[in-house]
């Protein structure tokens, strides 16, 4: 067991090494930003149904978000960096889903809880778009029907992990053009 | 009695009367008789309640006219369930029933979206798909995959909401969801208000259609059963359960008792869980967060069972026609009795949190709705039970062993909030009383019908025998095949009745599905409950409602 002590110890540890090891300080100072976004992540949740209902019980699981660093849920685009899709996204849904992506301010990302959301999941259908990276650009996806709470903790880590490293995004998928043969 | 009624229905329709099952009756109607028919069942034989209105698409079928119709009811004194079939070409068009039933609206919007059936009274909008939507998804040769992007939001908002310039008008449009905490998925209210009070409100709904009755026409009955799980997600169990009962019945199958027990059991758990986050997310909407943070975990609680039996905590998937999927694991029955104690005693807290106190009850006594409106929106369980009507499918039809067990069926009399609040917390201590004296008899025996055509043999015999290694295959391959025919099946699910409408032509895959989803006429309703109430009211009604839009969009 880690205390609060002991990460603190280590992460200053950590900085030691980054300052010595870096030469600009425009280095550091990027550094900083991004070791400050990937700790302060507040979350915008947009579910639309069975994963967003998992979404909620994560707050009451014994997991606790708060040592994440994204404890803040706020229902606000403009107030957030971080959306999680939680649930199944229809044709009729997408152009809202945009719009709301469109309203958060830069820098921010994007995580697909469900199989629906990354893929469409179960539903092949004329209805369901398959998977949410085709209407905005997704970081990190997480499999599952729906996803156990710890599948999200996990998730959560890896967009972190990401953020820390200034991963770059992924584009959206276009959608292909079909073959002509 | 029932002869005289039966009497007076075949005097009126001759021999298009016939009865197909007991409580379930069948009428041939044609286009022209079609309004007095229907005229004469709800104001001479009392079928005041429209269940469902389902289409269906003969082009598959060498009938004569393409579409067919039908219209269920449902006589709540007799406990009859009618239904009245009617054909009709692309180019005829069908009388709308609104002026008899109000809660037709939304049905006859669905049968133009889905099928494109037109109506003697001008053109319909579309409900689940979006407007931009080309062509209508469940004829037979519509393509499953043909995906239409939607250019522009469906915009909901009448012109006053645009004009910004001007002296500032008397009411002014608010805009709720899809994407809201409050909505617990995704539908849409548009309210206008004056000051603070409610003076309209539009609905919009389909913002999770997700073509569930489309996707089961290319299904084996029994892989529909994980999609039926998401229909109503709070309570899993008893959808499943509701398909496998419609499909057994369809099959004339008795299944083993000791899978109607355990269907019992699980129906009552994933009950008591449902009402447990509409009353927690309730409690949350009306300024009492604690009260969600409770009750959720308490739901805890009953997820871990489920995990121990499935493996699965929200999307169970325990049942399979013919049975359950397994049988309980050892230890289990026991947990579970300790877990209904301690849930019984955390109730008890309940009572003391929020019904007796006077804020709660401050908050909660509006939004009434009486119980002639009910019936004539068509609302079922614990809303029509709020307004004093006693219809609960367990006891008037008890299926399983629910005639064998001792529970009441708790009762409102004003149809508001607060006897919304009071009838579902109540039913949840009714339903653990079920629960413990299932366990306490609980019937030996296999889980699933021994019958090489419907369930899987033993997987240890698979391996070792030729014969079960060729039924294993065969079941997977060709599924179970009920026989040619049609039903509508009813169990009581959390949020009133669940219906399954079946059509087999005998093959591997059912030829119509339709689920009559309990929330769809009472979401209907909301604007008229909440017209003239303020905004939190409107809030507190609507997850009093607990509108789940998995089975609201279908
Ligand atoms: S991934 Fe599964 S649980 Fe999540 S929204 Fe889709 S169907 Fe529901």
């Amino acid at each position: 067991m880690t205390g609060p002590q002991d990460f603190i110890q280590q992460e200053e540890d950590f900085l030691l090494e980054k300052l010595v090891m870096t030469t600009k300080a425009s280095g550091l100072i990027d550094w900083l930003k991004r070791w400050g976004q990937s700790n302060s992540l507040w979350t915008l949740p947009f579910g639309s149904s069975c994963c967003a209902l998992e979404f909620i019980l994560l707050g009451a699981s014994q997991k606790k978000l708060d040592d994440m660093g994204c404890d803040i849920v706020r229902h606000s685009p403009e107030r957030s960096d971080l959306m999680i899709i939680a649930g199944t996204i229809t044709e009729k849904q997408a152009p809202i889903l945009k719009s709301v992506y469109d309203k958060m301010l830069s820098p921010k990302w994007v995580l697909a809880m469900g199989s629906c959301a990354s893929s469409g999941g179960l539903y092949r259908t004329y209805s369901v778009v398959q998977g949410a990276s085709r209407e905005v650009p997704v970081d990190v996806y997480i499999p599952g029907c729906p996803p156990t709470s710890d599948a999200v903790i996990e998730g959560l880590k890896l967009i972190k992990e990401r953020i820390l490293k200034g991963a770059k995004k992924t584009p959206v998928i276009k959608k292909k053009p079909p073959l002509n043969l | 009695m029932a002869n005289e009624f039966f009497q007076k229905l075949k005097n009126y329709f001759g021999n298009q009367f016939s009865e197909l099952r007991p409580h379930e009756l069948v009428v041939k109607s044609s286009l022209e008789s079609l309004s007095d028919h229907l005229k004469f069942l709800k104001n001479d034989c009392q079928f005041v309640l429209l269940l469902d209105i389902c289409g269906v698409d003969n082009k598959e079928r060498d009938f004569s006219k393409r579409f067919e119709v039908n219209y269920h009811f449902l006589n709540l004194e007799k406990h009859l369930r009618i239904r009245v079939k009617v054909f009709l070409d692309e180019t005829e068009r069908l009388p709308s029933v609104v002026s008899l039933w109000k809660g037709a609206e939304w049905f006859e919007r669905e049968l133009w979206d889905m099928f494109g059936v037109s109506f003697e009274d001008g053109p319909r909008e579309r409900l689940l798909n979006h407007h931009e939507f080309q062509g209508h998804p469940l004829r037979k040769d519509f393509d499953i995959e043909n995906r239409q992007k939607l250019s522009t939001p469906v915009n909901l908002a009448p012109e006053s909401y645009k004009k910004l310039k001007g002296p500032p008008p008397e009411s002014y449009w608010l805009n709720i969801g899809p994407s809201h905490p409050i909505t617990k998925g995704s539908l849409r209210i548009m309210v206008e208000l004056e000051g603070e009070k409610i003076k309209d409100a539009l609905l919009e709904v389909g913002y999770l259609h997700r073509g569930f009755e489309k996707l089961c026409e290319g299904l084996k009955y029994n892989q529909i059963i994980p999609h039926t799980d998401r229909l109503n997600y709070c309570s899993a169990a008893l959808n499943n359960i509701g398909w496998c009962k419609a499909i057994e019945d369809l099959m004339d199958l008795e299944i083993p008792e000791r899978a109607k027990a355990l269907r019992m059991v699980f129906g009552e758990l994933s009950r008591v869980v449902d009402h447990f986050i509409s009353i927690g997310s309730m409690a949350e909407d009306l300024g009492a967060p604690t009260g969600l943070w409770f009750f959720l975990e308490q739901r805890e609680k009953i997820c871990r069972l489920f995990e121990k039996y499935c493996g699965a905590r929200v999307s169970l998937s325990l049942t399979r026609i013919g049975g359950m999927s397994q049988d309980l694991p050892i230890g289990w029955a026991n947990e579970c009795l300790n877990v209904v104690k301690s849930l019984k005693k955390s109730l008890e807290d309940v009572s003391k949190m929020f019904s007796q106190l006077p804020w709660w009850m401050d908050k909660t006594r509006v939004c009434a709705i009486t119980a002639k409106d009910a019936l004539a929106w068509g609302f079922t369980g614990p809303c029509l039970r709020a307004c004093g009507i006693n219809y609960d499918l367990r006891k008037v039809n008890p299926y399983y062993f629910y005639d064998d067990v001792e529970f009441e069926i708790p009762l409102g009399s004003n149809g508001d909030v607060y006897d919304r609040y009071l009838v579902r917390s109540e039913e949840i201590k009714q339903s653990l009383k079920i629960v413990t004296q299932v366990l306490d008899y609980l019937p030996p025996g296999p889980h699933i019908v021994e019958d090489e055509r419907i369930a899987l043999p033993e997987k240890s015999l698979v391996h070792k025998r030729g014969e079960a290694f060729n039924q294993h295959n065969d079941l997977i391959k060709y599924g179970v095949r009920p026989p040619v025919g049609e039903i509508y099946s009813a169990t009581e699910g959390a949020n009133g009745e669940l219906g399954f409408y079946v059509q087999s032509i005998g093959e591997e895959t059912p030829y119509r599905v339709k689920v009559r989803p309990p929330c769809f006429p009472i979401f209907q309703a909301y604007p008229e409950v909440v017209k003239g109430s303020s905004l939190s009211d409107a809030y507190a009604t609507l997850t009093s409602m607990n509108i789940i839009p998995g089975e609201l969009d279908r």
